[in-house]
């Protein structure tokens, strides 16, 4: 029975220790909290929410959000949920939930920092909220949106989240309007750019997924199989469980 | 497996002991604290060594943050970074306790747009689509602002003039470079029906109804500042009307530049026979005018704009001015040329160069005026911004020359103006120096913005006895904004505007006027709502040019006072209610006695309703408004060596009024792709119903008999245009 207890204690002692050994010099990570790897918690949440058809998850950390101190940081991702929300929301056919979600975010972004990802998230979810609107307010919108993606990538010429922002509006806008002339472009420009401008596992580091699958879908739609087969190949290299990727698949084979 | 206690505390030690090297490293740590400016703590800074990356850490809620495991170096150079504001690199000591870092908030886009817009203020911004959409204008910049509440205009023309002033006070920019006459076959006094602006050349346009902020000068009653495109996609548009024929190519350069070209021609043939009635009083025109506007990026801190335009116009139309009624024949060749330049000096500071030079040549016949003119402006303005944290400070120094000069025959009475009346000779020299320095800031904080503008001149004018520097004077203008909250703001803005008046034929002076303001302006704006309430008050000062009451344009003192109301509704997805209401009490002095102006209008209503679906557009768009006032002759008396007789006015000025002024104008549009091109086909019907609205009087030589003169009746128009991608 001693024995057991000392062995017992010696486990804990070790554990303990190696705890101590790994934690002290990987820098004292005073500021872990809900902020940190925010991105990829919203992310599993909205994935979670198509899992359970509940967003549960998702209004779980909106709440964590609006619980902290409000800064331009907590701003952001509370609109980036509020986001994945409304495409979740959309998805089940809840475009009046999807709408007035989407407007939460977007005013949080209006009132709050004006950071070159703020313009990039702002532009996308204006882009996103055209499907929404009156069609007298839908090209002023786009307008709006074109401006203020074009204002993220003056504010950091390497954001990612810029470009594939101008990319995306440039897909879908049909080409009697102009559009498709620049998503080639403006995709590989996305592409070339970091995932994040500078390293910081509170910032948005989200877009290449969407600028691989959007660049492959856009070169399917030109009949130009090679260069989606290349650009596939790559993606599923990064991505090989990325369902938007698998199903696009079947359109190279 | 036996293991006593005393074991378990040996090997304990042992592990301690072996493992105090590498706690040791942990403890001689690289520590410190992030702010922001106002020395409050910022927690999920991250924080990482330039070199390794992969060392980091963040900022806890009170901002410090701990480094640990660089085994020997003493000093480290660190990158700090958080959303919301601007990375910054630093060295920090090892075991200092003392390293505070400072990390400022973003850099915000006016930076480097300060030169671009001022629209975060007190304007209005209006976009390319905002024009095209626009269910009066016509795809016409300057006509499209007749929708709105605040524009004032009362003679169908596209002069802006802005809560009751007079046209020639308000100013139109092109890249913050003033543009005179921007108006296409202008007459005599200057006023024209179409802006001489192609829309496909405009990104926005930035209007100020009311206190402009003193970055822009001469300009006394608000301003509008047409922004050129930023971006293009390379296309070829063609257009074809009943009267006019057109090409323009948009070319992206290289990814960093772009340029746009485009030519059109105005024919009178195919819409004077349709519109026969209605433009009854035009008897022909034509205008050739080509442009052209190239913006390259020299590189992330360097931006050059050029813009290029040149145009010849001819018309001819029976009007009445100052009682004579016959045919107004008037001709102009024009080129202007505008170069932009911006440069960030660094991320708080920025320098602006602007320049233009304008020439023209024109000629005036009707009856027995038979004026040529010249003109050139010169214009050169150098600017420098800086901002930090709420800040926003521009100063520049500024200075236009305009010269102009006129030569030929008028009548010598002017109210005598036929074949047999007695003529006199025109000469008119004229000089403008306008040297000019501001200084314009303004600080924001939480809710509210402040703002101040001061202006002064160098005096350079000669007065009538050659008396240099009769012309000085000092403009200022203050605003305070409150954002009550996301979707309300209120802005309280006064100020002291001075601006010269552009001599024309029937008006050759070129007086120093000065303009008083006080503006409450309140914005509503959401998703499907937009609703806008002004109060104002003004009191002007100086001359005219543009009036068409001869009588009131001698007038010196002007007090305006006016209450704007409007609202945007759009409903039901595919239709928008447009709807505003002014009402304005304006006045102005001659001999310490008042009298309404000829624009005082009880009400002015403006409602469109347009509906839009599948690339099909419908508009209907009314304005109704009483009738001008005006100054009724009575009597005539014979003077023999005029030859004519000289009008003798009624006691009151202005105290007749003309008809109420009812119109209701139809646009149709519809898109149509074709493969990857678009047809646009466009129908529109001026003043549908075909109502005689009044828009003077015209007299028989001898006053004893009047009858009216009118504003356009019903205009069918239509055209085509393709893009190709």
């Amino acid at each position: 029975m001693k024995n057991k207890l000392t062995l017992h204690l010696l486990k804990i002692s070790v554990v303990f220790i190696m705890a101590l050994l790994f934690v002290v010099p990987a820098g004292a990570q005073t500021g872990q909290g809900v902020l940190n790897g925010i991105e990829k918690k919203i992310d599993d949440a909205f994935g979670q929410a198509f899992v359970t058809k509940k967003p549960d998850q998702l209004e779980r950390i909106t709440k964590l959000l609006k619980e902290q101190k409000k800064s331009a940081l907590t701003d952001y991702w509370l609109a980036y949920a509020y986001y994945l929300n409304s495409l979740y929301y959309d998805s089940m056919g809840d475009a009046d939930e999807a709408e007035s979600t989407l407007s939460k975010g977007m005013e949080l972004l209006k009132s709050g920092s004006q950071s070159s990802e703020s313009y990039a998230l702002m532009g996308t979810m204006q882009n996103y909220s055209i499907k929404f609107m009156n069609m007298l307010s839908a090209n002023k919108a786009a307008e709006e949106a074109t401006r203020n993606l074009s204002k993220s990538i003056r504010l950091e010429p390497k954001n990612l989240r810029g470009y594939l922002g101008l990319g995306l509006q440039d897909y879908y806008t049909p080409p009697e309007f102009g559009g498709g002339t620049k998503t080639e472009g403006l995709l590989k420009k996305a592409l070339s750019m970091p995932d994040q401008p500078t390293k910081n596992p509170t910032m948005p580091s989200w877009g290449r997924k969407e600028a691989y699958t959007t660049l492959i879908s856009y070169y399917i739609k030109k009949k130009d199989l090679e260069k989606a087969k290349q650009y596939y190949k790559e993606a599923s290299a990064k991505y090989p469980n990325d369902y938007r990727l698998l199903s696009l698949s079947k359109d190279l084979l | 497996m036996i293991i006593d206690c005393s074991l378990y505390l040996r090997i304990c030690y042992r592990l301690l002991i072996g493992l105090c090297p590498l706690l040791t490293l942990g403890q001689q740590a690289f520590e410190g604290r992030v702010v922001d400016a106002n020395k409050h703590p910022l927690s999920y800074v991250s924080v990482s060594v330039v070199a390794h990356d992969s060392m980091s850490t963040l900022t806890d809620s009170a901002g410090y943050f701990s480094l640990t495991g660089m085994s020997s170096a003493t000093e480290v150079e660190v990158l700090f970074s958080l959303l919301g504001y601007q990375s910054k690199q630093a060295m920090l000591r090892r075991g200092s306790k003392e390293s505070h870092v400072l990390l400022g908030e973003s850099q915000t886009l006016q930076t480097v747009e300060v030169w671009r817009s001022m629209k975060d203020l007190t304007s209005i911004n209006l976009g390319k689509l905002d024009i095209y959409t626009n269910p009066i204008a016509g795809a016409d910049a300057l006509n499209a602002l007749q929708i709105y509440a605040y524009s004032s205009n009362v003679d169908e023309t596209a002069n802006p003039s802005f809560r009751g002033s007079e046209a020639d006070r308000s100013r139109v920019f092109i890249n913050s470079v003033p543009i005179n006459s921007p108006v296409r076959n202008s007459q005599i006094n200057g006023v024209g029906n179409f802006s001489i602006f192609n829309t496909e050349l405009i990104q926005s346009m930035d209007v100020f109804p009311g206190n402009p902020p003193l970055i822009y000068g001469n300009t006394g009653a608000g301003l509008i500042d047409i922004k050129t495109s930023e971006s293009v996609k390379n296309s070829t548009q063609l257009s074809l009307s009943i009267a006019s024929v057109g090409a323009l190519i948009n070319r992206n350069l290289s990814q960093d530049a772009f340029t746009q070209v485009y030519a059109n021609h105005q024919f009178d043939g195919p819409l004077l026979k349709l519109n026969s009635k209605g433009l009854g009083f035009l008897q022909s025109f034509r205008t050739t005018d080509v442009g052209w506007n190239s913006n390259w990026k020299v590189s992330d801190a360097d931006r050059l704009n050029f813009y290029a335009y040149y145009i010849d116009e001819y018309a001819e139309l029976t009007s009445t001015i100052n009682f004579s009624n016959g045919l107004n024949q008037s001709g102009k060749r024009r080129g202007f040329f505008i170069m932009n330049y911006q440069k960030s000096l660094s991320d708080k500071l920025n320098l602006a160069l602007n320049s233009s030079y304008d020439m023209g040549k024109s000629r005036i016949d009707f009856l027995q005026i038979d004026v040529s003119s010249t003109s050139s402006t010169l214009f050169n303005s150098l600017l420098l911004n800086y901002q930090k944290e709420g800040l926003n400070v521009t100063t520049g120094l500024e200075y236009n020359l305009q010269q102009s000069s006129m030569q030929g025959v008028g009548p010598t009475f002017y109210y005598s103006n036929h074949d047999s009346s007695q003529t006199q000779v025109v000469q008119g020299d004229f000089g403008l120096h306008i040297l000019e320095s501001f200084l314009h800031g303004t600080y924001s904080s939480n809710r509210m913005t402040y703002s101040l503008g001061l202006r002064k001149n160098v005096p350079l004018q000669h007065d009538a006895n050659g008396i240099k520097g009769s012309d000085n004077y000092f403009s200022f203008q203050s605003y305070i904004k409150w954002k009550i909250n996301t979707i309300q703001n209120l802005v309280l803005s006064a100020g002291r505007y001075h601006n010269y008046t552009e001599p024309n034929v029937m008006y050759q002076r070129q007086a120093l006027n000065q303009t008083d303001q006080l503006a409450l302006d309140y914005v509503l704006k959401q998703k499907s709502t937009s609703f806008n309430a002004s109060l104002y008050a003004k009191r002007e000062q100086g001359m005219s040019n543009t009036s068409y009451e001869f009588l009131e344009s001698m007038a010196s003192q002007r007090e305006i006072f006016g209450l704007e109301l409007s609202v945007q509704q759009n409903f039901w997805k595919y239709f928008r209610l447009l709807s505003s209401f002014s009402l304005m009490d304006a006045s102005f002095d001659i001999e310490g006695v008042r009298y309404s102006t000829s624009n005082n209008i009880p009400y002015f209503f403006k409602n469109a309703l347009t509906f839009s679906r599948n690339r099909f557009n419908i508009s209907l768009t009314a304005l109704n408004r009483p009738g001008t006032r005006y100054t009724r002759v009575i009597n005539g008396n014979y003077i023999p060596e005029a030859r004519a007789y000289e009008p003798i006015y009624e006691q009151q000025l202005n105290g007749s009024q003309l008809g109420a002024y009812h119109r209701l104008d139809l646009n149709i549009s519809k898109l149509i792709p074709i493969k990857n091109n678009l047809l646009t086909l466009y129908f529109n019907v001026n003043n549908l119903l075909g109502a005689k609205n009044q828009r003077n009087l015209i007299y028989t030589p001898d006053f004893s008999g009047s009858s009216f003169e009118h504003f356009n009746g019903n205009v069918i128009f239509f055209g085509a245009s393709m893009t190709l991608y």
